[in-house]
């Protein structure tokens, strides 16, 4: 005999793994939904590893990988558009979103502290502005997801850069008021007030809106949280990090071990991959290598575009510390480069290496990869300010993150032009390696026109390959556009 | 004639069968991950973060299938010949699917199940037999014939492709479940002639990177270049005839049968030999390979180029190791020897002298004795790796040939 029961009796739930519906139900719900999405930015195609391949194809860089694919990326060379550097970012920076789009639209309805509430919703909008920052310079078209998908036959509309860019911007300014201007020693990596604004000023930049930019840049500086450490090196390692000069870091810690693409779901890696790849031969698989006019840079003024360049009294202390290169004196993994028996033509990325702590990298090393740090909030600022034809309030900016490495300040008249260029050289030595230069040739317009790839090609013979109209942007993976009819891949792919 | 059968039938039946970890799991609901974690604070210590991640399959039934049969059953000459034909329709509604999930939902996980749309199988089934048994020889042959017309009828989301098997192939209505999806091969340049001529209608120079000995691939958009819009449907993966043929006699105690079955229609994506002859990157090429040179014009084979190079050669080298065209697919027919066995039973005048003693056979068997196909692979009976993909060969391990000799004693 049978008998009946309810239906619902039979949607039983696992008390073992809490559901979409039984969770986000108390203010400790909602702080981890929020990690969870800070978590978001440490996979394997976000900070963890693809972001630094995609960023890394402006002309500061090349790669002479025997990986072909990988090395083809690089030179904008990419017959699969499905090759997994881009077709996993596109994969986890939505899946960051995703998780962004779960704290925004469940915490607002837990009952808690409405000052805690806000602040929550407002970090993952930044996560999720950064998200889209990415996507949008990258990508170009991209879907505009904002909520979490009800089922599988949910659908987002493809939007342009542009339109990309006015939701960074809303989520940005929603942000801004509800963020803290800075977190206990206990709490230092989450978003502040000062993260969110110089993330929407650098939306500003990329739209070359310039007052708007500069305007936050003031009230970044007037918030009086932020300063340059007087040691360089303390950007790029794992002691004194989320220090006065750090705007936002992606955090990362060395104890744990990687588990591979995208597995942030169960034991999740908390470590960061770089150092594996943008370092030299033998300790690291030396991916990526910076391009030897920046090496000269430092010390070599005939480079084209730095006519603002001024003799040094010493060399620039940050070449050593950015690039491994045969005059470099130092010891790296244990040994000198001559020990090692690299190759004297050839020059290695050093910053973020392990190299003073270690004998060789891993899959798993601890340093924070800093997104946004104050020097690029001045040189942003003084570029924005250069741009509205204030040289000579853009000028003492340029000078206090050269004296900062002990550098002779530029002096003498600059006209708009020659500031711009000289801020243009010092954002190249200044953030070498730090995968910022993508963005910076991209708002400078160098992708732009023939005469821009030329200047390019100058530098980095990888533009040889560039096709202007088409390789601006990557391709998007293919197995979406065909479950999405309505979305159109990138012009040119 | 001495039987004469009409029949007719309609069955339906239910499949629960979703393939998968634990023999077929999926999500019944939306699970929230519970170590997304993060570091956080100058201590850089690990916080623990939970967040739904992947989206669940809260609402999947069995699929159904639907099989209609119209066939005729004939026997004649006591039954020496025996004839079986069928018409069959064979309709599965909501088949049950790993569905490839929109990525920028931001699903972890490829896929999803679902019941994901309607498949249809309809052909033709013949069994043709003849059989001898009324005398000391006795001897038969059984023809079998199967023909397959499968198409996918409908899918949740009309216009909507499935991807499939490393993006080689499509599913999509009115085509059949996982179809090729390449670029076309269309030979080899020749000379630096052929390269400048080869233009598409407004004059464009299609391949302006490439020298003699670099693949030509087909324009098939017209757009004055190659790349993934060029795919077209390039063959099935699954046969659309299949043919077995049994023989056997026997004379006086010895008993010969003989197993053939053949397979035609369908392709295979020889994934072996792309990794091996597309001078990617710096692995492992075949020994025999011949590249193409001035000396040896191959038609099939581009020069020996290794990816990496900057500028034109670095082009044509990732032109010419393009994964995703028809440079890599092959015919899947094949007629396969499968099965030879001769054997001999000991008469019962020598058996019966052991009390006890049922009979005695010695036998020898040879399995997959010979196989005649024009795959370079290594056997064009390959599992496919999936739902989509089952004509992609990954080099599987192939079915082995095999010699057994035996005695079977019965008591």
């Amino acid at each position: 005999m049978t008998t009946a029961c309810e239906k619902d009796l039979l949607d039983q739930s696992n008390p073992n793994a809490p559901t979409k519906d039984n969770f986000w139900q108390n203010e400790a719900d909602a702080v981890k939904g929020v990690y969870a999405a800070y978590s978001g930015l440490q996979q394997f195609a976000v900070y963890y590893r693809s972001w630094h391949f995609m960023a890394h194809r402006s002309d500061e860089s090349f790669s002479a990988s025997p990986f072909v694919e990988l090395a083809n990326f690089t030179r904008f060379i990419q017959p699969d558009v499905d090759f997994f550097i881009s077709s996993f970012a596109w994969n986890d920076y939505y899946r960051t979103i995703y998780r962004t789009n779960q704290v925004i639209g469940r915490v607002p309805g837990i009952t808690m502290d409405e000052t805690l509430k806000k602040q929550l919703v407002a970090e993952a909008k930044f996560i999720r502005a950064l998200s889209y920052f990415d996507m949008a310079y990258f990508f170009g078209n991209v879907p505009l997801i904002l909520e979490e998908p009800s089922d599988v036959t949910a659908r987002a509309p493809q939007v342009t850069q542009a339109e990309t860019e006015v939701q960074m911007i809303t989520d940005l300014q929603s942000a801004i008021p509800d963020l803290p201007l800075s977190y206990n020693d206990d709490q230092k990596g989450r978003a502040t007030k000062g993260a969110a604004q110089a993330l929407l000023a650098k939306v500003y930049m990329q739209q070359r809106k310039w007052a708007e930019a500069s305007a936050l840049f003031t009230q970044i500086a007037a918030s009086n949280q932020y300063d340059l450490v007087p040691n360089y090196l303390d950007n790029f390692t794992d002691r004194n990090e989320n220090n006065r000069e750090s705007v936002f870091e992606v955090q990362f810690t060395g104890s744990v071990l990687e588990v591979g693409q995208g597995q942030d779901n169960g034991s999740a890696s908390e470590s960061h991959d770089r150092p594996n790849f943008f370092g030299p031969p033998g300790p690291t698989f030396a991916d990526v290598q910076p391009r030897r006019w920046l090496l000269n840079a430092y010390t070599d003024s005939t480079v084209s575009f730095a006519p603002g360049s001024t003799t040094r009294h010493r060399i620039d202390p940050r070449r050593d510390i950015s690039i491994i290169h045969a005059g470099n004196p130092d010891v790296f993994y244990g040994r000198t480069f001559q020990q090692w028996n690299w190759n004297p033509n050839q020059q290695y990325w050093r910053k973020y290496l392990n190299d003073r702590t270690r004998t060789d990298e891993n899959f798993s090393s601890g340093i924070n990869h800093r997104v946004i740090r104050y020097a690029d909030v001045l040189l942003m600022q003084a570029e924005a300010l250069a741009q509205l034809n204030q040289v000579s309030a853009a000028l003492p900016l340029v000078n206090r993150v050269r004296t900062r490495v002990d550098l002779r300040p530029l002096t003498g008249n600059f006209t708009r032009e020659s500031m711009l260029q000289a801020i243009y050289m010092e954002r190249a030595k200044e953030l070498a390696g730090e995968g910022t230069r993508w963005f910076d040739i991209l708002r400078w317009g160098l992708m732009d026109n023939q005469a821009g790839i030329d200047e390019l090609k100058t530098r980095d013979t990888d533009f040889n390959n560039f096709r202007l109209g088409v390789s601006k942007l990557l391709p998007i993976p293919r197995r979406d556009l065909g479950i999405d009819p309505n979305l159109k891949q990138n012009p040119g792919y | 004639m001495n039987n004469l059968k009409l029949r007719a039938s309609y069955g339906a039946n239910g499949n629960d069968a979703v393939a998968g970890a634990a023999g077929g799991s999926y999500l019944t609901q939306a699970i929230v991950g519970q170590n997304v974690n993060y570091v956080i604070g100058t201590g850089q210590n690990i916080v623990n973060g939970q967040s739904q991640l992947a989206l669940p399959s809260p609402d999947i039934k069995w699929e159904e299938r639907y099989t209609t049969n119209v066939g005729l059953d004939l026997g004649a000459w006591d039954d020496r010949i025996t004839l079986s034909t069928d018409y069959y329709i064979s309709k599965t509604r909501n088949a049950l699917a790993p569905v490839q999930v929109l990525t920028y939902l931001g699903h972890f996980g490829a896929t999803l199940f679902q019941n994901a749309g309607d498949i249809e199988n309809r052909g033709f089934e013949l069994a043709l037999g003849y059989h001898e048994n009324k005398s000391a020889f006795t001897y038969g042959a059984d023809f079998t014939l199967t023909t397959v017309k499968n198409e996918v009828t409908s899918l949740p989301v009309v216009g909507q492709v499935l991807e499939g098997g490393e993006l080689l192939t499509r599913s999509e209505v009115g085509r059949s479940l996982g179809e090729f999806y390449l670029i076309p091969f269309d030979g080899i340049f020749q000379s630096a002639d052929e390269v400048a001529n080869y233009r598409n209608s407004a004059g464009t120079v299609i391949q302006p990177f490439a020298s003699a000995g670099d693949v030509r691939y087909r324009d098939t958009n017209d757009d004055g270049r190659i790349n993934n819009s060029d795919a077209v449907y390039s063959g099935k993966s699954i046969p659309n005839l299949l043919m077995g043929l049994n023989l056997n006699a026997a004379f006086k105690g010895f008993d010969l049968s003989v197993f053939f079955n053949s397979v035609s229609g369908n392709k295979i994506y020889n994934q072996a030999r792309r990794d091996l002859e597309s001078y990617a990157g710096p692995n492992n090429y075949n020994a025999d390979v011949e590249p193409w040179s001035p000396e040896n014009p191959s038609t099939s084979t581009p020069r020996l180029l290794q990816g990496g190079g900057s500028g034109d050669l670095g082009l044509a080298a990732a032109s010419n190791s393009l994964f995703n065209t028809t440079r890599w697919l092959e015919d899947g027919s094949y007629i396969r020897l499968r099965n030879i066995q001769l054997g001999y039973t000991l008469p019962t005048s020598v058996t019966s002298k052991v009390p006890s003693l049922g009979s005695i056979r010695v036998y020898v068997t040879g399995r997959n004795v010979f196989t005649a196909t024009d795959y370079t692979g290594f056997d064009p009976e390959i599992t496919g790796t999936g739902f989509y993909s089952r004509g992609v060969d990954i080099s599987s391990y192939p079915n082995v040939r095999s010699f057994t000799g035996g005695v079977q004693v019965n008591f």
